[in-house]
């Protein structure tokens, strides 16, 4: 208490302008983790997507008609009139649904062996599926399977019954054709990230005698995939009524798209909150020499009270680097413990994990550095003596 | 009782050493109250600060009672400075921007006396002084007689037994100094060691003893 009551002296007089530096500081790093978190993630979902069998795959977003046909039941119809023509190997697409695993809810999804093979997600333990599977394999991402490992079995609440093959990293990432704009479609809108997920091999497992409710799923965009032996003539047929359609994205344009919206992340969104840090930071320099330099006289005066130089220096510095790294770590806590807030206000979905965090607290690291060396270098050439007499 | 043994200051000036205090040797009993004389310059304010414990010497013995100063590291220096001495000085001293309650409070900062009994001692000592309607008032805001008796009431906070002033009426007209001369002289009778180093020869006349100094050396 009594060493608070210093250190309060410290900042009480500069309260105002400590304040409006913590909160810049904390909102800068607040918006420079959301940013990052954004980046990572159009990032992971590139490459995710580089990485899957899709080059030969064009992605369509059906128009809305004011036919009165319902947006899905075009769509099927679409994607039927598609698998029929000459050139196109299959569609793409995949059903979900909820279920439970032991006392928790997870999303299930039910994927063709095409899904398998074109989209090829990360994992960190075991295989993505097996070619033929006889039995119902299962890839699991998520805290819900914690203490689940590859080979062990797991049963649903709707009846599927499944051997694990692989584990998903701490990131659960994945394909959910969801939201699509006209203009431009990075590959970040074609992913979602979720906190749990289990996926299942669809053709093992037998839906007619399983109580599985509320089936959903994507019904309305879909990849329609080229065959091999596929002319540029038989594409170009099938790009053409397929643009009559709706919105066709080929995987040049969403890799295009994606590169992107990449750049426009580092010039568009990082200056910002950059500009904010480099201010802040020079604000917090500023205030630090002056609290430094204004607190010399009393070093003398509280020395001649009973404390000595070293612990003097000391809380000066603790309280410093107390005050500027609480904001700090508090920007850096609020994105990550917070993910629907981040969510409500950029609109975007983001991956948080060490690698942009670690370079944030690199220089919350260094600035507390600064701050703790700042009262000791300013004060290593005055004795408490020297400034007593240097105020007279 | 304090104790000097041949203790001299030096300083390093332009590469040659300046002796502040020169073999000075001296004896202060409990209970005295001594006024240390000098011209501008002679080394009174280096002789307290070094009573004080404020400032190292590079020859020489202290004795504090029966503790040798020259032995003791800075930690237990600041602890002997927080339990044993009381400064008032010419400037005050005083944190500025804080109230006098504050100031009076912040000895206590460094000892282990409950933060929740800080106040009342504090007011305590402020009372001692006719001080306790200004507690809450910034010091910068005072007069100089009123800084001066906040400075004597941080200085009898913590009881303790020495006190040592630095031209504590030196700001000070004459009826004000003499006002807190009577402090000092009735501190003293309570039992206090007083060391008052001074210009004033009205001062130097409420002490029993005068210690004269002139180019760092005691001459009387
Ligand atoms: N840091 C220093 N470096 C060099 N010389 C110093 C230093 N501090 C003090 N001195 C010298 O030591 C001598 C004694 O100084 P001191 O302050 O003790 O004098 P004083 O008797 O208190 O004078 P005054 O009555 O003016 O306060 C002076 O000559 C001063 O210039
Ligand atoms: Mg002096």
């Amino acid at each position: 208490m009594k060493t608070f009551t210093l250190c309060l002296s410290f900042v009480k007089r500069y309260a105002l302008s400590i304040c409006i530096t913590c909160l810049t500081l904390a909102s800068g790093i607040f918006l420079l983790v959301a940013m990052v978190g954004m980046y990572q993630f159009q990032k992971y979902t590139l490459e995710v997507y580089k990485a899957s069998d899709l080059q030969d795959a064009v992605f369509v977003m059906p128009s809305f008609f004011e036919d009165g046909t319902e947006l899905r039941e075009r769509s099927q119809m679409i994607q039927e009139t598609a698998s029929q023509m000459d050139g196109v190997s299959h569609i793409l697409n995949y059903q979900s649904s909820i279920a439970g695993y032991g006392d928790h809810v997870t999303n299930a999804m039910y994927w063709s062996k095409e899904m398998r093979d074109n989209f090829k997600l990360q994992l960190v333990e075991g295989e993505w599926f097996s070619e033929d599977p006889t039995e119902t394999e299962a890839v699991i991402g998520g805290a819900v399977w914690d203490g689940v490992s590859v080979g062990d079995t797991v049963t649903l609440s709707n009846g599927v019954t499944a051997k694990v093959v692989g584990i998903m990293g701490e990131h659960v990432v994945y394909p959910a054709f969801s939201s699509g704009t006209n203009d431009a479609f990075p590959a970040s809108k074609l992913f979602n990230t979720i906190d749990t997920m289990v996926f299942l091999t669809e053709e093992t497992i037998d839906f007619a005698s399983l109580n599985i409710k509320n089936m959903s799923g994507n019904k309305t965009m879909f990849f329609v995939c080229f065959a091999d032996d596929a002319t540029q003539a038989e594409k170009d047929a099938v790009l053409l009524y397929l643009e009559s359609e709706g919105v066709v994205r080929t995987y040049e344009d969403i890799v295009q798209d994606s590169e992107d919206a990449l750049a426009s992340i580092v010039t568009e969104q990082f200056p910002l909150p950059l500009f904010l840090l480099c201010i802040t930071t020079i604000g917090i320099l500023c205030i630090c020499a002056v609290i430094v330099k204004r607190s010399m006289p009393d070093m003398a005066k509280y020395y001649l009270l009973g404390c000595t130089k070293a612990r003097y220096t000391g809380i000066l510095a603790g309280t410093m680097a107390c005050v500027f790294s609480i904001p700090a770590l508090l920007g850096i806590a609020a994105v990550v413990l917070s993910p629907d807030v981040v969510h409500q206000i950029f609109h975007a979905k983001y991956i948080i994990d060490a690698h942009c965090v670690l370079p944030i607290i690199l220089y919350v690291c260094l600035l507390v550095g600064i701050l703790i060396l700042m009262p000791m270098l300013f004060y290593r050439k005055y004795s408490p003596v020297d400034l007593y007499r240097r105020n007279l | 009782m304090l104790k000097l043994e041949n203790v001299s200051k030096i300083y390093v000036v332009g590469g040659k050493p300046f002796y502040a205090l020169r073999d000075v040797s001296l004896e202060i009993g409990d209970g005295e109250m001594v006024a240390v004389r000098g011209r501008s310059g002679a080394g009174k304010s280096t002789l307290l600060h070094i009573l004080g414990a404020l400032d190292t010497f590079e020859r020489g013995d202290y004795w504090m009672d029966d503790v040798h100063v020259n032995e003791l590291n800075s930690r237990q220096l600041a602890k002997i400075r927080n339990r044993k001495i009381g400064f008032v000085l010419q400037d005050f001293s005083l944190i500025n921007h804080k109230t006098a309650l504050y100031n009076v409070k912040a000895p206590m900062l460094f000892n282990n006396v409950p933060y929740r009994q800080m106040k009342s001692k504090a007011m305590q000592a402020l009372c001692e002084m006719h001080m306790e309607s200004q507690a809450k008032k910034d010091v910068v805001n005072m007069s100089g007689g009123q800084r001066q008796r906040v400075a004597i009431a941080r200085a009898i906070v913590n009881d303790t037994p020495i006190i040592l002033a630095d031209e504590p009426t030196g700001n000070l007209d004459s009826s004000t100094a003499a006002e807190i001369m009577e402090i000092f002289k009735k501190l003293n009778g309570e039992g206090k060691t007083v060391v008052i180093v001074t210009h004033d020869d009205a001062v130097a006349s409420y002490c029993h003893r005068t210690i004269t100094i002139s180019d760092g050396k005691i001459i009387e």
